[in-house]
């Protein structure tokens, strides 16, 4: 693999799609062939969210009243 | 006459379209034929919500049983499943509350207990399924949302994907002329109910079958009220028919599976084949440290039964009868104990 250091701009965007992730706005995208970081996704729409969550959605479903 | 001829090859609606491309040819000089455009413009933005013609079916088909039960003067409802595509989005799949569901004439708390090991099942065929939303039932002509409804939904749409979500109330027995009647729809405003914007009088905002109608709404993170939701019916089956046949089953150990999956990271759930006459079977699988080896446990009605599998083949093992994720860790920690050579190389 042909290793070379990240230039200030690949860092700055590496560092801003860390934090976006960290506070759970974006996803982090990936190339597959290369493993190389390839920019960042909207994590509501690009993002098939993870089995854990869609069960949590599940287990938060409100009681529904008809308040007669 | 560059207008007219497009508005005759194209239509008023995409006029506006048109004039996009018209200084291109007007710079030519001369009314020459120009190419079609490949893609007619989109006629509205609206994101398009979709159900299932196989999903709606059933449930009318559960209301209209429901109905006939004991316990048909309860409220009733379903979690509906399938795909969001941006704003848009398809209902594939629709699951029952569950026998165990806590129920009167104006309140209904579905099993999600049960839905969500369901869901799991699902999951493993059509992993693409999230939550849409939650249709239930309302007593008398109560079509809408009431202000209960509101304050549960409103706290949970921010779990939805677009954080937006789809709901429909059912109601029982109201007039079909209620459909298509504007002033008969102000009039089924009840005191309690949430407020409803949009347009109630557009196609596919109710749907109706015998008896019984389904009245769509929309709500998003932040709303301070529901939307008139018009729903399209498209080609399909429910994803969910293929469970539940073995419904029973699930919600009679969903307790147990719920928390054995949480913890057991390589537990797998099985649904077993419907045989002639035989009751719906689960069959849950779990890798063991010795290669080969798995522990297989089926369950049956009020049967469970324990198995080591050893390079394919079953041995039976006595469990103790206690709840089934206790004793499947009681037994767990039997098959894992070893051989006291084997504990030597494991520590």
């Amino acid at each position: 693999m042909d290793f070379r250091p990240m230039d200030s701009e690949e860092r700055r965007r590496l560092l801003d799609a860390l934090r976006g992730n960290a506070t759970g706005e974006t996803s982090i995208k990936m190339d597959p062939k290369t493993t190389t970081f390839a920019g960042t996704g909207t994590m509501d729409a690009d993002t098939p969210r993870g089995e854990n969550q869609v069960i949590d959605a599940i287990k938060s479903v409100p009681c529904h009243y008809a308040g007669i | 006459m560059l207008r007219i001829w497009w508005d005759k090859l194209f239509g008023p609606k995409t006029a506006n379209h048109a004039e996009a491309l018209l200084p291109t040819v007007e710079a030519v000089g001369e009314v020459t034929p120009v190419p079609a455009p490949v893609e007619a413009p989109p006629v509205s933005a609206e994101p398009v919500i979709a159900i299932r013609a196989g999903v709606l079916a059933t449930m009318f088909k559960d209301f209209h049983s429901h109905r006939a039960t004991d316990r048909g003067n309860e409220e009733t409802g379903w979690l509906l499943l399938g795909r969001r595509d941006g704003r848009g989005a398809t209902i594939e799949a629709a699951l029952p509350p569950g026998e165990f569901r806590d129920a009167g004439m104006a309140h209904v708390n579905m099993n999600s207990t049960a839905q969500s090991v369901a869901m799991r099942l699902l999951k493993r065929a059509h992993s693409h399924l999230d939550v849409l939303g939650v249709a239930h039932t309302h007593p008398g002509r109560m079509c809408r949302p009431s202000q209960g409804d509101y304050q549960g939904d409103s706290q949970w749409v921010p779990y939805l994907v677009q954080k937006e979500g789809i709901f429909a109330i059912g109601v029982w027995g109201m007039e079909k002329n209620n459909l298509n009647s504007l002033p008969d729809k102000a009039n089924m405003e009840q005191d309690d109910d949430a407020e409803v914007r949009g347009d109630a009088n557009r196609l596919n905002t109710i749907h109706e079958d015998g008896r019984a109608q389904f009245h769509w709404y929309a709500l998003a993170a932040g709303d301070q009220w529901y939307r008139h939701q018009a729903l399209q019916t498209v080609e399909g089956d429910d994803l969910a028919a293929t469970i539940l046949g073995h419904w029973p089953v699930i919600e009679q150990y969903a307790g147990s599976i719920d928390r054995l999956i949480r913890m057991q990271g390589h537990l797998e759930l099985n649904l077993l084949p419907l045989g002639n006459g035989d009751a719906p079977a689960l069959l849950m699988r779990q890798p063991l440290p010795r290669p080969g080896e798995e522990l297989q446990v089926v369950l049956q009605g009020r049967e469970v039964v324990f198995f080591r599998m050893v390079q394919g083949e079953p041995e039976e093992i006595e469990a103790p009868a206690e709840r089934l994720d206790s004793a499947f860790y009681e037994v767990m920690s039997r098959l894992t104990r070893g051989s006291r050579k084997e504990q030597q190389v494991w520590s």
